[in-house]
């Protein structure tokens, strides 16, 4: 892996353990993030989408420590993440901020704005009074939001605006890598789009890089510089935005195109697959197979695995029979 | 002309504590026997309230219906006790919710719960029949080993079965008009195609009238006859499903389609944001309640009163410049 990645996961896991029966004695393991490798690129925006229990708010949380990994490592620039405490975290974090999806429960409503915004640079010392007082106003400012927004609390404001509270607070300390948690999933869409608008710009002024997590691929194929798809735990394909939506290489990508909804588009002639994400733990093989319309025996048998190189330019798909080149996706109608 | 449903003018109000404010301000729409009618708006457009109104399920007395007509097989809606109403909701009107956790009940089995529809409207009396019909119904709506499903609980289904066996309730009496409130935004997007093909195929099926009530423009352009835009308690432009994404009328329409994120928004760039936010009931006003966020806005938007201009019946709109604004893109292309 090249030098220049700003955060690299080798074989990262999230499991959990659930344990049940009357005397607790059977024991269950959920595998939300299983062996994920992926990196980031500075300044480039990843996109990773899937649909709800596939693991991408796992990943997102799993990378920032607010679920510690149960495997694997994450590197971040030249520090090794696993098995750091409390202290390097706190060290580390003003470099790696999340963005969640509900405005309404990620910021207190106890606090105004000017004390929510104002907290992290008290945290880690940045300034004195007046100076983190001109950082806020200049953070409303970028964001979008008047100097009367520093006395309000965040029920006075819409579900826009407190996002874009919550992404000032996200930014306060200059990070150079945002997660964003299904950031726009909660607005209507006329809000959504100038929340994207935002994110671009503060991208493309602060130079920093986004992990997007979403399960709307309309909006990731829009935001992203590359995709990655996960399911049930795993990637099952990851490449450039535009040739993932164009001609993807897994069959789940595809189902997951043809699955958008699009102006245009006729309900008889979307192509469905059949099935749901199945909770149970995956036996042998590719675990979308049972759902999969072109498995064969062999995909029930053994698993296929994400090549880690690739020659081609075609999105890299943990998937035995990968689909031919030009079968469109989303272009289609 | 025979319409199933026909609604003029309708009227809804919610009783506040300083002041009645009207939510929904004078809704006009028809509905053939076996069309699908998409009802789009976002929250707070007043399309749930709409549907409740229509079912007779708003939450009285705070919330009531306080004028207009809503005529269904040339029965007066308005003039029915709470005890008609019951009788005739589930039998010839039904509806479906967005969530199925909270519209089934918990602590019953699905077959039970199906089965109750047929004895509330006296179909299917015998118990040995009931269970056939349930059965069948269950089997219609593609659960899988529906014998075996008639015994399980609401939680022991996925999101995609739950409305699946919200659906086999909502159209065990075979009704004539089914009432669709975002039924499918809970759900992943490969659940949300399998479930809009099953209820198209039964619509057709049984020649049911469809209203289709979502904030997703690009969904309901795939499975209407026609589109009713709604924004801030009023229906601002209506026409067929084709028709609306090919000539958009009214600036508001213009903007949600622009607003989307696609293709033609080109990748990574920035997308034409609609400003602001929508109207409360309170700024309602007699005037274009668009006016403020609307990029076309000129003096006349902000004196003159504005009425749906019904003179293109097919394709009515609620806005004073729309005819000037064609012209001026017609110009520009």
């Amino acid at each position: 892996m090249s030098t220049d990645t700003l955060l690299r996961t080798a074989s990262l896991s999230l499991h959990f353990y659930q344990r049940y029966g009357v005397l607790k004695q059977h024991k269950n393991t959920i595998k939300a993030v299983d062996g994920v490798s992926l990196d980031i690129l500075p300044g480039e925006t990843l996109g990773l989408v899937g649909e709800s229990g596939c693991g991408k708010s796992s990943l997102g949380k799993a990378l920032l420590n607010l679920h510690a990994p149960t495997g694997g490592e994450v590197y971040f620039k030249e520090h090794c993440l696993t098995g750091l405490n409390q202290k390097q975290w706190r060290n580390l974090r003003p470099q790696m901020q999340m963005v969640f999806q509900d405005p309404f429960e990620s910021l207190n409503p106890r606090h105004t704005v000017s004390h929510i915004l104002e907290e992290p640079l008290i945290v880690h010392q940045r300034g004195n009074q007046a100076e983190r007082h001109r950082r806020v106003e200049e953070l409303l400012e970028v964001v979008g939001l008047g100097n009367d927004a520093l006395n309000k609390y965040p029920h006075e404001f819409s579900g826009g605006q407190r996002q874009r509270i919550g992404i000032a607070r996200a930014i306060a300390l200059e990070p150079e890598l945002l997660i964003c948690d299904e950031a726009v999933s909660a607005l209507d869409v006329s809000v959504q789009a100038q929340i994207l608008n935002l994110l671009l710009d503060i991208q493309q002024k602060m130079h920093l890089a986004m992990l997007f997590i979403s399960h709307d691929l309309s909006v990731v194929q829009h935001i992203s510089d590359r995709i990655a798809v996960m399911y049930k735990g795993k990637l099952v394909e990851i490449g450039e935005a535009q040739r993932v939506c164009e001609s993807p290489a897994h069959p789940y990508t595809r189902a997951l195109l043809n699955a958008v909804p699009g102006f245009g588009k006729d309900w008889r002639k979307v192509e469905m697959v059949q099935g749901e994400i199945s909770t149970r733990e995956a036996e042998a093989g590719c675990a979308f197979a049972p759902r999969c319309p072109h498995a064969q025996a062999r995909c029930l048998q053994d698993e296929p695995v994400l090549p880690e190189t690739n020659e081609t330019h075609r999105p890299r798909a943990a998937c035995h029979f990968p689909l031919p080149h030009s079968q469109a996706g989303m272009v289609d109608s | 002309m025979s319409f199933l449903l026909d609604v003029r003018n309708l009227r809804t109000r919610i009783r506040g504590e300083h002041a009645t404010h009207t939510v929904v301000d004078g809704v006009s729409l028809q509905l053939r026997p076996g069309e699908t009618l998409g009802l789009v708006g976002e929250s707070g457009s007043g399309k749930s309230l709409t549907a409740l109104s229509l079912t007779g399920l708003l939450p009285k007395p705070d919330v009531f219906v306080d004028g207009g007509a809503m005529i269904f097989q040339d029965q007066d809606l308005r003039a029915l006790s709470p005890n008609q109403f019951a009788k005739l909701r589930g039998d010839r009107i039904s509806m479906i919710f967005q969530d199925p956790m909270t519209a089934l009940n918990p602590v019953h089995r699905i077959g039970d719960q199906i089965a109750e529809v047929l004895t509330v409207h006296g179909r299917a009396r015998k118990p040995a029949q009931q269970k056939q019909r349930v059965i069948e119904l269950l089997n219609s709506v593609g659960i899988p080993q529906p014998e075996s499903r008639f015994d399980s609980y609401p939680h022991e289904l996925s999101g995609g079965q739950r409305q699946r066996v919200m659906i086999a309730m909502a159209l065990a009496c075979e009704p004539a008009l089914l009432i669709a409130d975002e039924p499918t935004t809970a759900l992943d997007v490969t659940v949300q195609a399998q479930i809009l093909h099953l209820i198209k195929c039964l619509q057709r099926e049984h020649n049911t009238a469809l209203l289709f009530i979502t904030h997703d423009l690009a969904l309901v352009s795939q499975i209407s006859d026609r589109i009713a835009v709604m924004y801030a308690g009023q229906i601002v432009e209506t026409a067929a499903s084709s028709t609306l994404f090919a000539e958009p009328r009214h600036p508001y329409t213009r903007a949600l389609l622009a607003s989307t994120p696609s293709a033609a928004n080109g990748h990574k760039q920035r997308l034409p944001a609609i400003p602001g936010t929508v109207a409360k009931p309170e700024q309602y006003g007699e005037y274009c309640r668009f006016r403020n966020r609307c990029q076309h806005a000129n003096e006349h938007c902000r004196t003159e009163a504005v009425v749906m201009d019904e003179s293109d019946s097919a394709h009515p709109v609620r806005c004073l410049r729309w005819r000037e604004l064609a012209q001026e893109l017609a110009h520009v292309d």
